[in-house]
């Protein structure tokens, strides 16, 4: 393989990782093999072969394709490519410019490096108003002086990494411009993953149905599987073991071992649909009808003021919380749908009236069942402001879900066994 | 005979598995390569097909391992035949003999399960290890480590090499992603349901009975099916076959709304879906796509 094959591989393997694919070492040397394979006049062949070898997922082929496109055009359509980059890198130079002219304090410029400059660029224009509301308010405030700018640049600087730190993987600078260029937006369903659930339009319903009965399943499963497990080999059943080789004088003929059990708790399905969860509307219904449509085993109530059993209707939305109603009578009159083996998935953003009160009773709900996975779809930024959020995660393990990338995150970082990561 | 690509692709021809380059790169190089071969796709996509398809062009066994959740090294691997072992012990102990551990720590003893098969097999054959995604991840880990050096250790017999690398198939149906470690030792193949034409293909090969009118119209009608955002469980390749081979048994020469009422429920396994198609605008918009005046995907 000569030196040029091999450069134009890296680079290609490069592209691949800035729009989010992850092939590794082992990936690359496979695809440098399966290249001298295949028949490199063959272009369908080519792409097959560095398919199959550095893309390992079917997001990663549908990157890989659109990469594969650009990266080997023709000349006239690459040289129409790269000039389509060039224009669109001069309007982020702008736009970087047009940043820094606009984030001042007091007349001066903060100084924000080029990240910090390109992030506000991407900002939506009410966040970008209220971040420059918010410096020309410092800057007309009592005894404020330009000693006050380093603290000014620091608060701004804060809400920009806050808001980077939000962005999906694979949407750095250079995957976006890229990503646009070939046409992908970097992966639509990358966007539709990290949007939040208030901001869903009609024409994402379809998607975002299919997506969210996906991880509606596997948490299902994963919240169904045992994790714990004593012994890796099979255990001996003495007793059975004993009574089964009775017919064999004795001579332990017959070994009976106890079955790997797999545990298959009952799921509750607890859903606030009060007049402060209705933006998430949709979410709710449909994570309850992706549960019911997997799950067989699943008790689903709904709350505001009362307490009902069955899924929401949708003139049922709309009404004041009260979870310690609530939680009184799924403890009085649902008390058979409680037992050891109970997982409680709540679904609220713990806004409710007698809070403490709720507190108490959400106590009393742990003790008897399983565990309680809190998903509260407000940001954990807010969780502070919120009155009872602490006393509630006192007695659940309360997970911020507001788009499905974080309902992707709870379900494979096994909530039931482990905390979810910030 | 030498392995080219355009060989497999004769052989895959000759045993009436339909399929493009896009798959057959993939299986090329695995078998080129001697690297496992990952198949991800849909249930009912032709994955499991795939690997038998490969053991008959190879002409070899086909040696099967179904994952299930609680799958463990006993069941994949092996067992020492603990009743027969007693037995050798006992009739040495009544005969006044002694019984050394080699004894009944032999191979005689040893209850073979497929992994272990698939390498003592002293042949070349396919390994298919089929659903992999249900197994937990513990038994994943293992897996890879067998995988990478087609050699395993028995504490009593010591390591046990493959003579003959066999070719291995996993699938998966994606209920749970499997570990970048996994991946990364495999050649990966994604098998997305086929287009129209493709689907016509198969319909031609494996149900020659059925008229070209009945066996468009069938194809087109699952494509429509399966590009509606409500069903829930999109038709596979073996349920539009037998729908294909249903109309035909009833002497149906075309996909008029009648016939489709009839026999909906060959296709559509779920009773949403059924209740979805036999209302009235999906019902005719089914018949029309049928006839090819529907929207349907190229």
């Amino acid at each position: 393989m000569n030196d040029h094959v091999i450069h134009s591989l890296a680079r290609f393997t490069a592209l691949l990782r800035a729009l989010g694919a992850r092939p590794g070492a082992a990936e690359f040397l496979d695809a440098l093999q399966a290249l001298s394979l295949v028949e490199w006049e063959s272009r369908r062949e080519v792409q097959s072969a560095l398919r199959s070898t550095l893309a390992k997922g079917p997001a990663d082929a549908a990157r890989f394709d659109r990469a594969f496109d650009f990266f080997f055009a023709s000349g006239a359509r690459r040289e129409e490519q790269l000039k389509t980059l060039e224009v669109r890198e001069q309007a982020e130079q702008a736009a970087r410019e047009k940043a820094r002219r606009e984030l001042v304090f007091q007349g001066k410029p903060l100084g924000l490096s080029t990240s910090d400059s390109a992030t506000y660029a991407a900002l939506r224009p009410e966040d970008r108003i209220r971040l420059n509301e918010f410096l020309e308010r410092t800057s007309n405030g009592l005894n404020v002086d330009q000693r006050f700018l380093p603290v000014a640049q620091k608060i701004i600087e804060g809400y920009l990494e806050r808001w980077r730190r939000q962005l999906p993987p694979g949407s750095s600078r250079t995957s976006r411009v890229l990503g646009e260029l070939l046409g992908s937006g970097a992966g639509q369903g990358g966007e539709l993953l990290e949007r939040d659930f208030r901001l869903l339009g009609e024409e994402d319903l379809p998607q975002f149905r299919l997506a969210l009965r996906v991880l509606a399943r596997r948490l299902a499963s994963r919240v169904s599987r045992r994790y714990r497990r004593s012994q890796h080999k099979r255990i001996l059943d003495f007793r059975r073991t004993a009574r089964s080789n009775l017919r064999y004088g004795g001579a332990m003929f017959d070994l009976r071992h106890r079955a790997r059990r797999l545990d298959r708790p009952d799921i509750l399905l607890l859903c606030d649909v009060s007049g402060s969860m209705l933006p998430y509307a949709e979410f709710v219904s449909q994570f309850i009808r992706g549960l019911h449509d997997v799950v067989s085993r699943v008790h689903t109530f709904t709350f505001a003021d009362e307490l009902e059993k069955g899924p929401v209707g949708n003139g049922r939305w709309g009404g004041g919380t009260n979870l310690a109603r609530a939680l009184d009578q799924l403890l009085a009159v649902y008390d058979a749908c409680l037992n050891p083996r109970t997982c409680v998935i709540l679904v609220s953003d713990t806004k409710t009236l007698h809070g403490q009160d709720a507190a108490a009773n959400l106590q009393l709900l742990a003790r008897r069942v399983r565990k309680i996975l809190w998903l509260n779809p407000l940001p954990k930024e807010q969780w502070q402001r919120l009155p009872h959020q602490a006393a509630f995660s006192r007695y659940c393990t309360m997970a911020e879900c507001n788009n499905l990338s974080q309902l992707e995150c709870i379900v494979k970082n096994r909530v039931f066994g482990s905390p979810c990561p910030p | 005979m030498e392995l080219t690509l355009d060989w497999l692709r004769r052989a895959f021809q000759a045993e009436g598995y339909v399929c493009g380059d896009e798959l057959l790169v993939p299986v090329y190089l695995a078998l080129a390569l001697q690297k496992p071969l990952l198949v991800e796709g849909a249930p009912g996509v032709g994955k499991t097909e795939l690997a038998k398809t490969l053991a008959r062009c190879l002409d070899t066994r086909l040696i099967r391992l179904q994952c299930y959740e609680g799958l463990d090294e006993n069941k994949a691997f092996y067992e020492w035949n603990y009743q027969r072992q007693l037995i050798r012990i006992q009739l040495a102990g009544a005969q006044g003999g002694a019984v050394v551990e080699e004894d009944v720590f032999s191979p005689d003893y040893l209850l073979e399960r497929p992994l272990l098969q698939a390498i003592r097999a002293g042949e070349r054959v396919v390994l298919l290890i089929d659903e992999v995604d249900r197994t937990d991840e513990e038994f994943e880990a293992f897996l890879f480590e067998v995988l990478s050096d087609f050699q395993v250790s028995i504490p009593e017999l010591g390591t046990v090499r493959a003579q003959a690398i066999p070719v291995v198939v996993l699938t998966s149906n994606r209920a749970r992603d499997l570990s970048d470690a996994l991946k990364r030792r495999c050649v990966y193949l994604f098998i997305d349901y086929p287009s129209v034409q493709r689907e016509l293909s198969i319909v031609r090969t494996r149900l020659p009975g059925a008229g070209e009118q009945l066996a468009r119209q069938v194809a087109l009608a699952v494509s429509h099916i399966r590009s509606h955002p409500e069903v829930q469980k999109k038709p596979s390749i073996a349920e539009t076959l037998d729908w294909a081979a249903a109309l035909v048994r009833l002497g149906r020469g075309e996909l008029d709304p009648d016939a489709i009422d009839r026999t909906l429920n060959l296709v559509l396994k779920s009773h949403d879906d059924l209740r979805l198609f036999r209302v009235e605008p999906q019902r005719n918009a089914l018949s029309a796509a049928a006839r090819g005046e529907g929207l349907t995907r190229p």
